[in-house]
């Protein structure tokens, strides 16, 4: 008996050791600084020689309570999580849809509609944040004013700023999202949509009953990453509001690094990485097995 | 089979070479010796014998920079210069701050009127009584002086107002300079008249000169008669909130009159200037350093600076001060290659290539530059000593100017009432006063 | 087939003229920052500033000489591509490695790894940066090439391990099976087997990486802080000034930044959908 535990765990190693590389150094990146964070989330460390104490939850409370920076950003942030997540769904679903049907230069469509989200999202956000100033130069205002509307401030108004942002996301994003959306279509077997149109489907029953339950596979990694990505988001935010006006448009990020490095207060800062970590956890763990069960019910 | 192993073995022979090529053109960074620093005196005069390499962070870019920068090389060729760049407010505190939290801190950097929370975590070196010290003025060292001890070297003096246009003012027949603000609002009214946009400014949240000209009108108010309230504010005699809402109040009428809009909010600097230089904007908000930008995008603008006046007649005033100095990191591995840059930035020929670029006053005792004539009309207000720049002096510097500022952002886009701007800096100056 | 491919291959093309249309327009107005953009490279600062949107009254080259000077060019173009070649090489070996056990055998462990690596893309890593300076600096790896690539390896391998264990599990089990009867070492299957059949994924895997590699900014401006090290996106960067940018310049550089990715990205952008075709999309 025990030799064949002996023998399987010795077959175990024999794959396991194929993991290590990947996880000593997704460790020291990813997970170690997390965890240093955690720590430094339970002192009142702020930068200076290493004299700090530890104060149990008090960053944690303190960073909800004193003020509502930490609060207002989250808000933010998880509504521009979930509306792009939304209309990233809604858009790149037909947008896929029509990139892999019989329409010519379709490679081409597809790399241009891809390719918004290939440069950086430094250069990305300076760009748009000069097309959208409200100033008489900007570009797109200049374009509505040869329709005759006044100039829009985009990017200082409070709701206009978010309006701004999910925009310029979605200009971004849904070409790199129908890709994922393609790849699945193209997998569906021709089988399923001859039995549909033999049974009587026209297209948009076809869609419904055959495409949409099939792409629960695209939709589930697609639904992961732009959550992932959008409670994590800062660069293209602060490129073109600053977070503002004041702090109309904080992100989760911004107040972190604001907070915790400009203004020294690192430990609750940190006490708020590890929120956001575990926020995103919980939200994807929930999301992860909603779609699951979805895609058991297909099986 | 054979042939993809082959391929990968040819990759990673290539990726080999490559490698050790990239490894062997790195900075030797691992070479910083440290037996230079226990033999030598503490003035710097000594030269630096062995090849040393030293970060600079800077606030200014490399294209303002690079002259000193080559100019330096040439007179200390031992000591190479790794040039850091962070981008002013923020992107540059976050960078600093993150390196020095982590204990990497450059060697040499720039510190400005948020140089207190360096000081106060250690990470300046003093440098009291070395001989180059003495090529400033005292004013100027005072900037970044405290209990004796000396933090940094200044470089620049800085001043900003109103900018105008003239062509315009003339077309519009606005009388300068202002005597109070009364005639500024009539010359708004008048520029309105010949359909122009009296005053752009960047009022983004990235470049914040929503507050320039409210600071100017607070100035004009209040400072000119209270030459305490710094040092109250930071003892606790006195309030932001006594003290500014009414200079606020009376800026906020400019708001009232169609004058200051919420669009300002979604301009940055690059936008308003074109709209400046473009001439479709009469009046900003723009210092020294903007007049070479400016000249440069249209060489036939015929603008000047005036300073701003607030409610009495004749209250004039400026925003003006000691800008950046240079300061050693006191932790540095490299003490006295780093205070060899301070040594040469002392001197004209470190100094006077960055003036240029920043047409900026200096300190060096005796040393004579030149100010581009755009700046003449305002020198006189200057030499006044009606120029002013009170976070400077403030204790918690940093805390309170991030409060304000998003307080006026709030206020200007009908979010926050003027009145609560004061107390609202006020409980930042006391929660970051309570560490 | 495509969906509507089905419904639509005996009708007439005018629903496929119209759709053309729509979808070329639609191209057309998320390219057109890119024309902003570029188009104003070739101006003067004048011409540039009075006249943004137009054609440029005189085509001039000399914004991108001056830039091609002021951001060294030559240097921090090599400078990304050896990170950038070396991160993607060492990414696909790594990480393939990773997912084959993962995605075959289904222990404890190997379902805790899936995990831990997917909660890799919930780490916000602009929250953690002081504690990952920590960790660089303890490592000695600031200011090295072999730091960052190894920082951008190990942060990479979330999504890779990912996009290679949804692949893994599509490879039908029997050849390694055989080879396994055969007396292989694990090791030796992934090598000769496994990792050739992965193709279509590792081409998806290598142009998600270079393209992620090849833009990063926080990482590369925290820690390659030597003048020789860096990177094109920290040569713009260096040179936007609050105070007195050279805008034309500047856009200049960001053209020269974004136009080696995009012609990598023209060559192979038929890899990425081909890739998770064949397998990562499928769950």
């Amino acid at each position: 008996m025990v030799n064949l535990k002996i023998k399987q765990i010795k077959q175990e190693l024999s794959y396991e050791i194929l993991v290590i590389p990947a996880v000593v150094l997704f460790t020291i990146f990813s997970v170690l600084p997390l965890l240093g964070g955690l720590f430094l989330s339970f002192t009142d460390w702020d930068g200076l020689s290493f004299n700090f104490k530890f104060v149990g939850i008090e960053n944690y409370i303190n960073a909800f309570t004193v003020s509502d920076v930490f609060l207002i950003s989250f808000e933010h942030t998880l509504f521009i999580a979930a509306v792009t997540t939304i209309l990233f769904t809604i858009l790149a679903i037909p947008l896929a849809v029509i990139l892999d049907s019989k329409i010519p230069f379709t490679k081409f469509f597809r790399a241009a509609f891809f390719f918004p989200s290939v440069p950086s999202a430094l250069v990305v956000g300076y760009m748009w944040s000069f097309m959208l100033s409200s100033s008489s130069y900007g570009f797109v205002n200049t374009i509505l004013g040869n329709f005759g509307i006044s100039p829009i401030n985009w990017t200082g108004d409070p709701t206009l700023a978010f309006l701004s942002i999910i925009v310029v996301q979605l200009w971004g994003w849904t070409g790199w999202h129908a890709v994922i959306y393609i790849a699945n279509l193209q997998s569906i077997p021709t089988e399923y949509y001859e039995a549909a149109k033999i049974d009587g489907a026209n297209i948009i029953q076809s869609f419904k009953y055959v495409t949409l339950p099939l792409l629960t596979p695209a939709m589930s990694m697609s639904i992961l990453f732009s959550i992932t990505g959008a409670m994590k988001i800062y660069d293209i935010v602060y490129a073109l509001t600053g977070g503002g006006p004041g702090t109309s448009t904080y992100v989760v990020v911004q107040a972190i690094l604001k907070e915790g490095i400009n203004l020294g207060k690192y430990g609750m800062a940190n006490a708020a990485s590890i929120v956001l970590f575990l926020v995103i956890l919980v939200i994807t763990l929930i999301q992860q097995k909603v779609m699951s069960r979805r895609e058991e019910g297909m099986t | 089979m054979k042939n993809s192993l082959k391929i990968i073995s040819s990759l990673c022979l290539t990726g080999a070479i490559l490698f050790s090529v990239a490894c062997g053109s790195q900075s030797n960074s691992s070479n910083t010796t440290t037996s230079s620093t226990g033999t030598q005196a503490a003035t710097s005069t000594v030269a630096v014998e062995k090849p040393t390499t030293i970060r600079l962070l800077s606030w200014w870019p490399q294209s303002q920079m690079q002259e000193s920068l080559d100019a330096f090389s040439k007179v200390n060729p031992n000591i190479t210069i790794d040039f850091q760049f962070g981008q002013t407010g923020d992107p540059y505190n976050n960078l600093a701050k993150t390196q020095f939290a982590a204990g990497e801190g450059p060697d040499v950097f720039v510190i400005g009127s948020n140089w207190k929370d360096f000081q106060k975590a250690g990470y300046t070196l003093d440098i009291a009584g070395k001989p180059f010290t003495s090529n400033f003025s005292d004013t100027a060292l005072k900037a970044t002086n405290l209990d004796g001890k000396q933090y940094g070297i200044p470089v620049d003096s800085w001043f900003s107002g109103i900018f105008i246009n003239k062509d315009l003012a003339e077309q519009a027949g606005v009388k300068l300079p202002f005597n109070s603000l009364d005639d500024f609002v009539a010359a708004c009214d008048a520029f309105k008249k010949i359909g122009v946009k009296p005053l752009g400014v960047a009022g983004g949240a990235k470049s914040q000169d929503v507050w320039r000209f409210a600071y100017c009108e607070i100035f004009s108010d209040l400072y000119n008669e209270n030459t305490t309230f710094d040092s109250d504010i930071n003892s606790g005699k006195t309030t932001f909130a006594e003290g500014w809402t009414p200079a606020l109040k009376n800026w906020y009428t400019l708001v009232d009159k169609g004058i200051y809009t919420s669009d300002m909010l979604g301009m940055d600097v690059a936008q308003v200037d074109a709209e400046f230089t473009t001439g479709k904007v009469a009046m900003t908000y723009g210092g020294n350093w903007s007049v070479d930008g400016w000249k440069k995008a249209n060489p036939k603008l015929n603008i000047t600076m005036i300073p701003w006046a607030g409610v009495k007649p004749g209250s004039t005033s400026l925003m003006a001060g000691v800008g950046m100095s240079w300061s050693v990191n006191a932790a540095s591995k490299n003490i006295d290659s780093s205070i060899k840059w301070l040594e040469f930035m002392s001197t004209p020929e470190g100094l006077l290539p960055l003036q240029k670029k920043l047409n900026c006053g200096i300190f060096l005792k005796g040393v004579k530059y030149d100010l581009a004539p755009e700046l003449n009309d305002a020198l006189t207000t200057l030499a006044d000593g009606k120029g002013f720049d009170p976070w400077a002096y403030w204790d918690n510097s940093t805390a309170v100017q991030n409060e304000g500022m998003l307080a006026l952002q709030q206020v200007l886009s009908g979010k926050m009432k003027i009145e609560d701007v004061g107390a609202a800096m006020d409980k930042a100056n006391k929660s970051a006063t309570t560490k | 087939m495509s969906i509507t491919k089905m419904h639509y291959k005996d009708k007439k093309n005018v629903l496929g003229y119209i759709l053309t249309f729509v979808v070329l327009l639609a191209v057309l107005v998320i390219c057109m920052p890119f024309y902003y953009i570029v188009v104003n490279t070739f101006k003067t600062m004048q011409d540039a500033t009075f006249h943004p949107i137009s054609l440029p009254g005189r085509i001039t080259l000399d914004n991108y000489i001056n830039a091609l000077k002021i951001m060294n060019f030559f240097r921090s173009f090599s400078n990304n591509i050896i990170i950038t070649f070396f991160t993607v090489l060492f990414s696909v070996f790594i990480c393939s490695a990773a997912a084959y056990p993962i995605a075959r055998r289904k222990t404890k462990l190997n379902s805790f790894l899936k995990f831990y690596f997917v909660s890799g893309l919930m780490v916000p890593l602009q929250a953690i940066i002081i504690p990952l300076y920590l960790v660089m600096k303890s490592m000695h790896f600031v200011n090295s090439f072999h730091g960052i690539i190894l920082l951008y390896i190990g942060t990479g391998c979330a999504f890779n391990v990912f996009l290679y264990q949804g692949f893994v599990k599509t490879i039908p089990y029997d050849i390694e099976e055989s080879a396994l009867i055969d007396g292989c070492s694990p090791i030796r299957i992934y090598w000769s087997i496994v990792l050739p059949l992965m193709q279509p994924i590792t081409a998806t895997v290598i142009v998600y990486q270079a393209m992620i590699t090849w833009n990063d900014f926080l990482s590369a401006l925290l820690f390659l802080q030597s003048s020789k090290l860096q990177t094109m996106v920290l040569a713009v960067n260096s040179n936007i000034g609050s105070f007195a940018t050279d805008w034309s310049n500047l856009i200049c550089m960001m053209v020269l930044t974004i136009l080696p990715v995009f012609i990598f990205f023209i060559f192979m952008q038929k890899y990425i959908i081909k890739g998770l075709t064949s397998g990562a999309v499928k769950g």
